[in-house]
């Protein structure tokens, strides 16, 4: 086979797949959020990872030392984990997403991503000011960091004069709870879902066959995916389980009180 | 209560969307192989899209560079997952499992080589557009292309 001949099969191969493929017309809808599975997070070059160890005990240690002395009565096993997920987009129009967020207290991670150009994110708040997100092209950067009940942070880019023009925001704290939100995603009819309405992790009948849940950012609605679960156990607050059929039962509730689910099988 | 500005940018984005939704879902398809997967990514380049429109100079041009970029993350994904699971074939957009030697032996090429493929012969572009659409340098685009072309006989002749 001549390399023009193979051209022209691959060129045919795919004008005649593509033709195969019937697109309906659908209306537009913004907040119809795509279940794609985000961009594979890749592994931390192991200085940078010592770095951000270090932020997050300092962020951590300064925290502590601001709360108060009650909180050196909490069990020596508390998660380190971060409880919350706060993404901020940087928009090319030099503004985040938002003028305000809002977050529960404790550990949170933040993401930061940008949209178009080059954009960072900080703090002003000086225990925090060492925290600095800078992400390279489309690749989000994080940074977690712990956030007292009930204070604003002022969070601005970096980039000389993006502050000036528009680019900063505040973080609300709520004054709790501080465990994260678990539960089913809400579903609408029209099988489509308002990321907003998430909660930090979703209940998932995958993993080792115990209670488990997805974070909100692995999850994913492409069945042949597995996901990586969190045991149920670890989590904060447990709010229910799993139950096999049944999806999920909330703590207290009477698993036969829940309607057993109805698979369909849809093609096309 | 949206003022008259708004109005003419959603329109604009309306029309976009009704004129390039089935071309961006076809390309997706070409590169993931489902059509399931293909439409999520479509609809992850609109809402990209949507959330910037108004500085978006080429609408149709940031679609293809997006819905190729999530496509080839999502690809290498599913390929890494996949090491642990038995696969089965999902079957064609009309509903039957078709076999297709060439269909095949795209899919048993790396996510960039087969976009290279897709972006080169059935989008047509050239080597510098295919570069713009992955963020590589055009040597790079001209060089996936090649070794695409080569692989791909390579598992035709196997």
């Amino acid at each position: 086979m001549t390399m023009t001949e193979l051209e022209d099969r691959v060129g045919a191969t795919l004008r005649a797949k593509s033709d195969q493929v019937r697109v309906p017309d659908r209306e537009f809808d913004p907040d119809a959020v795509a279940l794609v599975p985000p961009a594979p997070r890749r592994r931390v070059p192991v200085l940078v990872a010592a770095v951000i160890a270090l932020l997050i005990a300092v962020a951590i240690g300064v925290a502590l030392v601001l709360v108060d002395q009650r909180e050196s009565t909490k069990p020596a096993g508390e998660p380190t984990r971060p409880v919350s997920q706060l993404r901020v987009i940087a928009l090319p129009s030099l503004s985040y997403q938002a003028k305000e967020f809002t977050t529960e207290p404790g550990l949170n991670e933040i993401e930061l991503v940008s949209a178009g150009g080059t954009h960072g994110l900080t703090f002003d708040d000086p225990a925090l000011r060492d925290v600095a997100l800078a992400p390279v092209a489309e690749k989000p950067a994080r940074a977690t960091v712990m956030l007292e009940a009930g204070r604003d942070y002022t969070i601005h880019c970096v980039i000389p004069g993006h502050r000036a023009a528009g680019m900063e925001a505040v973080i609300h704290v709520t004054d709790g709870p501080a465990g994260p939100t678990k539960g089913s995603p809400p579903t609408r009819d029209d099988g489509l879902t308002d990321i907003n309405t998430y909660p930090d992790y979703i209940e998932t009948t995958e993993g080792d066959g115990r209670p488990a849940y997805i974070k909100l950012l692995d999850y994913t609605n492409v069945p042949e995916q597995p996901s990586f679960p969190v045991y149920a156990e670890d989590l904060v607050t447990v709010v229910g389980h799993v139950v096999a059929g049944r999806g999920f039962v909330a703590l207290g509730q009477d698993t036969r009180s829940v309607p057993e689910i109805v698979t369909t099988t849809t093609t096309g | 209560v949206t003022d008259s500005s708004d109005r003419v940018e959603r329109s604009g984005f309306d029309a976009v969307y009704a004129s390039e939704r089935a071309r961006v879902v076809r390309t997706a398809y070409l590169v993931v192989g489902s059509y399931a997967v293909a439409e999520e990514l479509a609809q992850e380049a609109f809402v990209r899209l949507h959330a910037q429109f108004a500085s978006v100079v080429n609408p149709g041009g940031f679609l293809r560079t997006a819905v190729v970029r999530l496509a080839i993350s999502w690809r290498r994904r599913d390929a890494r997952e996949r090491r642990h699971m038995a696969t089965a074939d999902e079957p064609g957009p009309t509903g039957e499992i078709v076999i297709d030697e060439t269909w095949d032996a795209l899919a048993a090429l790396s996510p960039e080589q087969r976009a290279a493929l897709v972006l080169r012969f059935y989008e047509d572009l050239s080597h510098e557009e295919i570069a713009a659409a992955m963020g590589c340098r055009v040597a790079t685009a001209r060089t996936r292309v090649h070794r695409a072309l080569a692989d791909l006989r390579k598992e035709l002749e196997r």
